[in-house]
This record gives structure tokens, sequence and C-alpha cells, in this order.
């Protein structure tokens, strides 16, 4: 069992920044794949080919039928199954670990440079504070809490490590089901030279070794049901997300789906940035909200807050480093209600970052997304 | 067995490593050791008891394993591990030396002991370049000792004291001869991580020497 500690101790690192249904599926495979392979399976394989009988005296005749019968041992099919399904999260962890070491020696640059122009002088001593201010909520690392925020294109990196995980689960799934079927018969006729005819092999202890097999596919079902929850949780707020965008670009049709968001799904919304237009175009620079709806002003406030914050990042050319806007934004409506002069941006600006991170429903072990 | 020295080593030396250097240990520790302690240790354990040959004659079984087997192919495996992460020592007998030498003085004689520049990246470039040779060999002694990397079903046998051409048979080939596969397409892997990260250090450090002399020359 000590030995699943070299795999174990990276994906503690990633337990740490996972999203709810991630820290399942690493404690599922935790503690029903490993440490039961390591604990009960092993001891039940032990004897596999010592007690692998053939009705043959002939010399020879039991090892090619071993060999056949059983090309790759369950034990060994289910450690390399272990590592694969787990080698997506590392390379996961990985670029979220080199995001978090490029924001922090950043950080560290754009501090040097303002103590600089401390020194020199407070020209452009606003713009800094309002670019560090931009980056902090910019940053792939939410100081307080600890934790990688998924966005951009981590969090493509995020969906295609569990793509690529659930396709792995799947093909173990199917390669042990063609290798083996699923159920272990305890007699095995084989045919193969050396042995001079059709020989009796007899399988040691294959109803204990079909309850593990019966174990360790429940098991792989379970991770794959777990990684397509994911999916699906990752998949349907992207595509809650484009359609409100396509939305956005055509208020006029169906202002009711905003109507109809529940109370706790707004705060986890996944706010995307309207056209910039939109929020400059009333003439007397009142913000009037097209629609009658309370819940759809206020979310419309929300998004437009998340817009201007975005604008400002386009502005200052870190468009880059967020590529989709997954930024939760639901305390902003109240602060936002009566925005929209653009000389106040600036102003307004370092309010609505500070607001929009913060969310009533985020809870501190969770990766935000 | 324990491997828990190599591990706490490496993990060491991950501190002085760029990117790709900690991708090669992540890929050491998981594809090359966790396989090696998990799995293949079980498949060659009893090797020898289930090596049969079609012979009573006492002692025919173990010449030819012997002849056969010259070095098992899981003690390779093990040697090939421990050689191929004993380069990464250099770098940090490096530091230590460094960091030794700035008590000695009693003043900072580097920016950061630990960073690769001068004369560590020297160090560093050439356990890089030892790690890598140390690889292709091992590779090319498991070619060369049994004649590519199948694993046969049968042998055919006739050195003393066998009587006559004798049938001997090889216990577990076929997942014998997947995870030697596997152990290739591992080694393969490191010697690509280690040469790409040699050319891009190599790219990175040519690049700011020639624009520290330019910018030394326009000064």
């Amino acid at each position: 069992m000590g030995e699943w500690s070299f795999l174990g101790d990276f994906l503690e690192k990633v337990h740490k920044h996972s999203t709810v249904v991630g820290k399942v599926w690493l404690t599922v495979l935790f503690i029903f794949r490993m440490l039961v392979l390591g604990t009960a399976a092993e001891s039940s394989w032990g004897d596999e080919q010592s007690d692998f009988m053939c009705d043959t005296q002939q010399p020879g005749c039991e090892n090619v039928c071993y060999d056949k019968a059983f090309p790759i041992s369950h034990v060994r099919f289910w450690v390399l199954q272990i590592i694969f399904v787990s080698t997506p999260s590392l390379v996961y962890m990985g670029h979220a670990m080199h995001t978090v070491r490029m924001e922090e020696k950043r950080k560290m640059k754009e501090a040097e440079l303002e103590a600089r122009e401390n020194k020199n002088g407070g020209n452009a001593y606003y713009q800094q504070k309002c670019s560090v201010a931009e980056d902090t909520k910019l940053s792939g690392w939410d100081e307080a809490g600890g934790q990688i925020i998924l966005r951009g294109s981590l969090l493509n990196t995020y969906v295609y490590s569990i793509l690529i995980r659930t396709a792995m689960e799947v093909a173990f799934i199917v390669g042990q089901y063609v290798l083996y079927g699923i159920f272990l018969e305890t007699l095995y006729i084989c045919q193969r030279a050396p042995c001079p005819h059709p020989v009796n092999c007899y399988v040691s202890r294959p109803t204990e070794k079909n309850v593990f097999i019966v174990f360790m596919l429940a098991v792989a079902v379970l991770s794959l049901f777990l990684s397509l929850a994911e999916l699906y949780h990752l998949g349907w707020k992207k595509a809650k997300e484009r359609c409100s965008r396509s939305y956005k670009a055509s208020p006029s049709t169906a202002p009711g789906r905003l109507e109809s968001a529940p109370q706790a799904e707004r705060a986890q919304m996944y706010t995307p940035p309207p056209d910039f237009n939109q929020c400059l175009s009333s003439p007397n620079g009142k913000f009037i909200s097209p629609f009658s709806n309370k819940m759809a002003s206020q979310q419309n406030t929300a998004n437009f807050a998340t817009e201007r914050v975005h604008g400002q990042e386009d502005a200052a050319g870190e468009g880059p480093f967020i590529k989709s806007s997954y930024v939760e934004s639901p305390e902003v409506a109240s602060e936002c209600a009566a925005p929209a002069f653009p000389e106040n941006y600036f102003n307004e600006k370092r309010r609505f970052s500070k607001a929009s991170r913060a969310s009533s429903k985020a809870r501190s072990d969770d990766l935000s997304v | 067995m324990s491997w828990a020295f190599l591990r706490d080593l490496l993990s060491g030396v991950n501190k002085y490593s760029t990117g790709i250097g900690r991708i090669w240990v992540a890929v050491v520790f998981i594809f090359h050791l966790l396989v090696y302690v998990a799995a293949a240790e079980n498949i060659w354990k009893h090797e020898h008891d289930e090596f049969e040959c079609n012979i009573k004659q006492p002692g025919c079984e173990n010449v030819c394993f012997d002849h056969f087997f010259p070095v098992s192919h899981i003690r390779l495996w093990a040697l090939q591990l421990i050689v191929v992460s004993t380069p990464s020592l250099l770098v940090v007998f490096h530091v230590a030396y460094r960091e030794n030498r700035e008590k000695h003085h009693n003043q900072k004689l580097y920016k950061n002991p630990g960073m690769i520049d001068g004369g560590l990246l020297c160090t560093y470039l050439i356990s890089l370049i030892l790690k890598t040779g140390l690889e292709i060999v091992f590779l090319v002694m498991f070619y060369k000792l049994y004649n590519g990397f199948k694993i046969p079903r049968l042998v055919k046998c006739d050195i003393k004291p066998c009587p006559n051409t004798v049938d001997c048979f090889i216990s577990k080939p076929t997942e014998k001869m997947i995870f030697l596969c596997f152990l290739v397409a591992t080694s393969c892997l490191c010697i690509v991580l280690n040469l790409g990260e040699l050319s891009y250090l190599v790219f990175k450090y040519s690049i700011k020497y020639y624009l520290k002399r330019h910018v030394k020359k326009q000064q």
C-alpha cells in the first residue's frame, strides 16, 4: 500500500484544487480503488499461477495455458487503469501550478514597478493602483482562500483532462470486458502446444476473484458516472453562458429566460460580457433597464458590471488571460443599480471588482468556476 | 524494498529544476517507479520456480534459466531506476557546495544559491546529458541481452547437463512483454523530456548571453 503514496502525494494537491465532484471522484479513487487493490485484491491474486492447476503431467503445459488464460493479470490491469485514469488530473495540476507561478512572478514584477514609480513620483500612481487591483482580481490565485480560480485556458485544460479521463475509463472497462468478460469461470479448457490434447485447467479462488472483479467494475462505472456528471456540470454552465451571451446580443428575444432562473442558480451563474456599446448607448448616461422584471434587471446590472471590468482589462491589454468569463457576480446588483457614466468607470471599477468576486454561495473548499 | 530514499532524493532535486525537469520527475515516479513497485515486481517474483523444462535431468533447468536470463529484466529495471536518478545528485551537491561557501566566507556570494546560473547551469546540463546517456545505455542493454524486446513462450536449450535439446517454457511471457514495452515507452519519453529540457536551456541561455554581449557592445 505504501507504493501508492508516490501517486497519492501528487493527487492530494489535485484534491485541494478540484470542484466538489472532482473531490468525490478522487476520494473514490483513493479509497475504493487504491486501498482495496493494495490490501485485499493483491493477496487474493497472490497465488494465481502457483495454484493454477491443469489436468496434465506434460511439462510446460500449465505455463502456456496460464499465459493463454491470463495475458495480463486482473491486478496488473487495474494498476495500469488507476495510473492512466489519474494522469490527466496530474497534467491539469501541472498547468495550474504553472499558471500560479506565472501570476506570482507577474505580481512581483508589478510590485517592483510600483515601488519604482512611487520613488520617481506619483504620476502613474493611480494607474498602477487600478492595474494592481485589476490584476489581483484577474490572477488565478485567490489569496484569501488559497485556491486556484478556474477560468480561461485553465478551465479548458480542466475540461480536457476530464474528457480524457472519461475516455480512459471507458477504454479500460471495455478492455476488461473484451479480455475476460465479466465473470471468471472455474474451468478453463486449454489447447496449446506442448499440451498434447485439450486440457482442463482450474483457476484458483474463482469466487473470491469474481467478487473483486464485480466490485472494481462497479467502482469504475461509478467513477465514469462522476466524470460525466462533472462534465455536464461544467458544460451546462458554459452552454448557459453562451445562451445568455447570444441573448444579450438580441435582447428582444425571450426576456423571460432570466426571470425563470432560480435565486440559487443566479448566485453561481456565469455572466458573459455583453457588447460594451450597450452600456454606453443611453444618451443621457443613465442606465435604463429594458426589462420590467427586477430579477432580470438585477442580473443585467451584474452582467454590465462584469462587462465593465472586462472592458478595462481589454483596454489594459490583459485580454488574453481571460478568454471566457466565468466570474461570479451576484452581489454586484445592489451596488451597480445606477452606474454608467463613462468618466466614473475608474472610480467605480475597484468597488465592482471587489464585489464581483464575492459570492454568498462560495464555499471555502471549492474551486470557483 | 523501500524506494522512499529515491523518492526523497528526487523530491529534493525538484526545487532546482525547470518545468520540464519537474515533468520528468513525475514521469519517473509514476510510470517508472510506481509501475515497478505495484505491478512489475510481482510478475517476475517467481520466475525461476515457474520456469519449466521438459526434462527430468537434475540441474538442466538451472543452467538453462541462467543461460537465457543472465540478469533478470526486473533487476535491470531496478538498476535503471537507480542509475538514471543519480545524476540529479550532482545538482544537489553543487547547491550544497555553494551554500557552504557562503557560510564559510560569511557573505552573500550568490544572488540565490539555488538559481540555475553560471556553474550550476553547467552542472545541470551535465546531469541532463548523463541522464539521457544512461537511459540510452540501458535501452541498448535490454535490447542486446534479450535479442529485442520480445519474450518468447518457448526456448530451446542444449547446455550440459541437458542430454539433448530441451524445450523450456517461460512463465507469463505475454504479461512480461506488456510491461517491458511499457518500460521502453517510458524510457523513450524520459529521453525526449531530457533532450527537450537540454535544448530549451541551451537556447534560453545562449539568447541571454548574446543579448548581454550586444547590449555591452552598444554601450
